[in-house]
């Protein structure tokens, strides 16, 4: 199987919001605690060491939702100790660990699809539901860095040329309106620019193609209906009763005997990236030290 | 074989009273070359327009265009969008999509070619370009030149009869100039693809091509073969024909004109003798103190990046016109907007005046000492009317060194390059600067304003104020510098008077020292070239 990365950007996407969707309907220990470890060794594969800030945020994200949700729930049946005269729960503290897991997992699960999902990738999947918008969004991703260096520019100048003083907050104020409308003139005429340039190259109001290198492969077929057949499947189940989780007002594990296959069955979707993505680095390894 | 035939087109913008093309009429046969030159507001981006359909503006047209026969009027959308293909001047305004990739692939999804097929096309004009190694790249992070050979690759991809370009290469350095130029000389000689290229720079352009068409005041000057345009105008100034065809016509050249440098030389060593082989300098005095001095200085963007200034010595004297010339990338406007005091050294001293520029503090720098033009100086306008911008700055119209009456009342973003250099240049004088600072001022302008803005330098240095320049232009710093500074990796690798330097450089010199090298000394300009020759006289026997 090829990695997520290297897939149809279609694919990314789906496996990606089917673990995330299960993970925030479905808030159950035996979910939550695979979702977190998968989506966090995945993050770290594709990141590196350019993750650490990720890695502390979702540490603190966890830590600070367990210590604040039993200021605000006094649910449970549980009495660790009494703070101001309100209880405080070992179930809130553990509905807050759980809230907190969930999100954690989230960023690590989006964290790692904004790496995959470069803007062109994610205009393709916005090409093929419309090719509109898709250049629309094009053209403004390229618009926004744009404009910034060019307001930039203009400081400077401005600066350059004595015209531009750091003086106090309302004539800096002034300056920056100044600046602002000499952008928007500069937007525009700009704009007028490119407008005849995509007339030039035949662009109209009417429908038109959208091309993307990125070939649909039955790998990419596999991916999705596996996540999707996966994430119908447990979320269903769970709605149903069949497997699941309280928290309140005590901490039971709900649901029948089969319980845990549906945990296995998520804990497998939710490493399944991460291993694959182990492998593709190990054959790496084993392919350079054969030669 | 006829491709294009324009007969009698005539053009009349809306609300104008004096037709911007009038009665013009040329053919163009299949695979030439066409050269189109003329000064500002002679209607050359005007007739371009009306050879594409889509760009056409707003007027009354009379004439026609015709393309392999038909009108191109009576095109469908679709063919109209592919015979034709059409480059501007500005790389960064027409790029329409934020990756490489997407943006060759623009025209071929608005003509509905299926994907398949645009792959292909796709792949082999990268290819053919040389756009492969940066296909993936956000156009942002592309350099100025492989913008505009990215515009010229979307325009191609489509296959057009006909190509178009208008003044392509003026924002562009020297070397990404000959770059894009060749790249279209290449596809002319093997694709046959027939060309039309409008330029103020002639010096390339003219060599390469079949034909020129001269316009003066929108009407056809002349049309025919390249070599006797350049003999017709090239005593005419505003039309920028090559310096070896100036050289030919101001010494009273007869024969064949000369266009590029080797003809030039040929021209001047076969008639020509060369007893006299220099000329006698005029020696300025020199102020003691320099009014800007670099010693040692260091600089870098980031902390991980390299050096942009490495070590960099460098003075400007006051009553001197100093011209800062090198490669992209090799520190030069780095080293401008240092000396303005917009970016921090880490090491090294700046001096300003004698005073560290440090100890200028709350805009005293930028009070009657510094002032600064960018490249780009659209950023220096921040109103609605020229006029208001010079109020703006405190400067009366009516008291500075050129006439701006024509274009007070209209929007300073209308102007052309050279009117909104004049009018950014008298908000920076504004200011009194005794160090003035400009960067890349020749930019897209034709000689007209070149000679104006050789005019100010050369007034504001004799009352005392040093300027420094950093240009590509090579021809512009031999005519009006007297110091060059070559930057190279971030430090000064040659500094002298600019006779010397452009008589001493082999490679990186004006067209007449490559014309004369070991022939004349220091003869880096046309007039040098022309005083030199008249000097010596013409050999006994030379036509």
């Amino acid at each position: 199987m090829r990695t997520l990365e290297r897939s149809n950007p279609f694919a990314s996407l789906v496996c990606i919001v089917c673990v995330t969707l299960t993970a925030a309907l479905c808030q159950y220990p035996g979910m939550l605690i695979p979702a977190l470890l998968g989506g966090a060794a995945f993050y770290s594969l594709l990141a590196g060491r350019s993750g650490k800030r990720t890695h502390i945020l979702c540490a603190l994200l966890v830590v600070v939702s367990a210590l604040v949700n039993p200021i605000f729930s006094h649910n449970g049946v549980t009495v660790l100790f009494v703070l101001n005269d309100r209880p405080v729960t070992l179930e809130a503290v553990c509905v807050g660990l759980m809230n907190g897991m969930t999100l954690a997992a989230v960023i690590y699960y989006f964290g790692a699809l904004t790496r995959i999902m470069t803007s062109d990738k994610l205009l393709y999947v916005f090409g093929k539901v419309s090719p509109k918008s898709a250049l629309l969004i094009s053209g403004a991703l390229r618009f926004v860095p744009l404009l910034g260096a060019k307001s930039r520019r203009i400081e400077e100048t401005q600066t350059a040329l004595g015209l531009y003083r750091k003086g106090n907050m309302l004539s800096s104020a002034k300056n920056k309106l100044k600046v602002f409308s000499a952008l928007t003139s500069w937007a525009l005429e700009n704009g007028i620019i490119t407008a005849d340039s995509m007339a030039a190259r035949g662009y109209s109001d009417g429908r038109r193609t959208y091309f993307a290198p990125y070939p649909f492969r039955a790998c990419d077929a596999v991916w999705i209906a596996v996540y999707t057949v996966s994430a119908a499947v447990l979320i269903t189940f769970s709605a149903l009763g069949t497997y699941g989780f309280t928290y309140y007002p005590q901490m039971v594990r709900t649901g029948g005997a089969y319980s845990a296959a549906f945990y296995a069955l998520y804990a497998a979707i939710c490493f399944l990236p991460a291993a694959v993505e182990l492998k593709e680095a190990a054959r790496w390894k084993y392919l350079i030290s054969k030669t | 074989m006829e491709i294009l035939d324009i007969k009698n087109l005539s053009f009349l913008y809306a609300g104008c009273e004096e037709k911007a093309v009038e009665n013009v009429s040329f053919t163009v046969n299949e695979g030439e070359f066409v050269a189109m030159c003329g000064e500002t507001g002679s209607g050359k981006s005007t007739l371009l327009k009306l050879l594409k359909r889509e760009l056409r503006p707003n007027g009354k047209l009379e004439g026609a265009v015709l393309l392999g026969g038909e009108d191109i009027s009576s095109f469908t959308p679709a063919r109209s969008a592919r015979e034709v293909g059409f480059v501007m001047q500005h790389p960064e305004q027409q790029i329409v999509c934020d990756k490489v990739w997407h943006e060759l692939a623009f025209g071929l999804e608005n003509l509905r070619v299926p994907e398949q097929e645009i792959r292909r096309r796709v792949a082999e004009t990268a290819c053919y370009f040389g756009l492969d190694g940066i296909f993936k790249q956000n156009v942002s992070s592309l350099s100025g030149g492989q913008k505009q050979l990215l515009n010229l690759a979307s325009v191609c991809v489509m296959q057009p009869r006909v190509l178009v370009l208008d003044e392509p290469t003026s924002q562009l350095d020297p070397i990404a100039a000959s770059q894009f130029i060749a790249t279209v000389r290449r596809m002319n000689r093997e694709l046959s693809m027939t060309v039309i290229i409008c330029e103020h720079r002639l010096e390339e352009v003219l060599p390469l091509a079949d034909k020129a068409l001269v316009l003066k005041n929108g009407k056809a000057a002349f049309y025919g073969p390249a070599r006797e345009a350049a003999a017709r105008f090239a005593a005419d100034e505003k039309c920028d024909m090559p310096a070896a065809s100036r050289v030919f016509a101001r010494t009273g050249g007869d024969g064949e004109c000369p266009v590029d440098a080797l003809e030039g030389k040929k021209y001047v060593t076969q008639n020509f003798s060369n007893r006299v082989r220099s000329l006698g300098r005029e020696e300025k005095e020199r102020a003691a103190e320099p009014a800007l001095e670099f010693s040692h200085v260091f600089f870098r963007y980031e902390k991980d990046a390299p050096d942009a200034l490495f070590g960099l010595e460098l003075k400007a004297y006051p009553g001197e016109h100093t011209c800062i010339l090198g490669g992209n990338g090799s520190g030069k406007t780095t080293a401008l907007c240092a000396a303005a005091g917009l970016r921090r050294i880490y090491d090294g001293k700046i001096k300003i005046l004698g005073k560290n520029i440090d100890t200028y503090r709350n805009g005293a720098l930028y009070r009657n000492c510094v002032a600064m033009l960018p490249q780009d100086v659209q950023t220096a306008f921040l109103r609605m009317t020229v006029r208001e911008e010079l109020k703006d700055s405190g400067c009366a119209p009516e008291n500075l060194p050129f006439d701006v009456s024509r274009f007070l009342e209209r929007h300073p973003y209308d102007l052309s390059g050279g009117e909104m250099q004049l009018v950014a240049l008298a908000k920076a004088l504004a200011t009194k600067p005794k160090i003035l600072l400009l960067d890349e001022p020749t930019k897209g302008l034709d000689s007209g304003f070149k000679q104006i803005l050789k005019r100010i330098i050369k007034e504001l240095c004799d009352s005392g104020a040093a300027v420094v320049t950093v240009t590509h232009d090579v021809e512009f710093a031999a005519e009006s510098a007297d110091m060059c500074v070559l930057l190279f990796g971030g430090s000064a690798a040659a500094c002298s008077d600019a006779r010397e330097f452009f008589g001493g450089n082999a490679y990186y010199t004006t067209t007449c020292a490559r014309m004369t090298r070991g022939y004349f000394e220091n003869a880096v300009t046309a007039d040098d070239v022309c005083a030199l020759c008249e000097a010596n006289g013409r050999k006994a026997g030379a036509v």
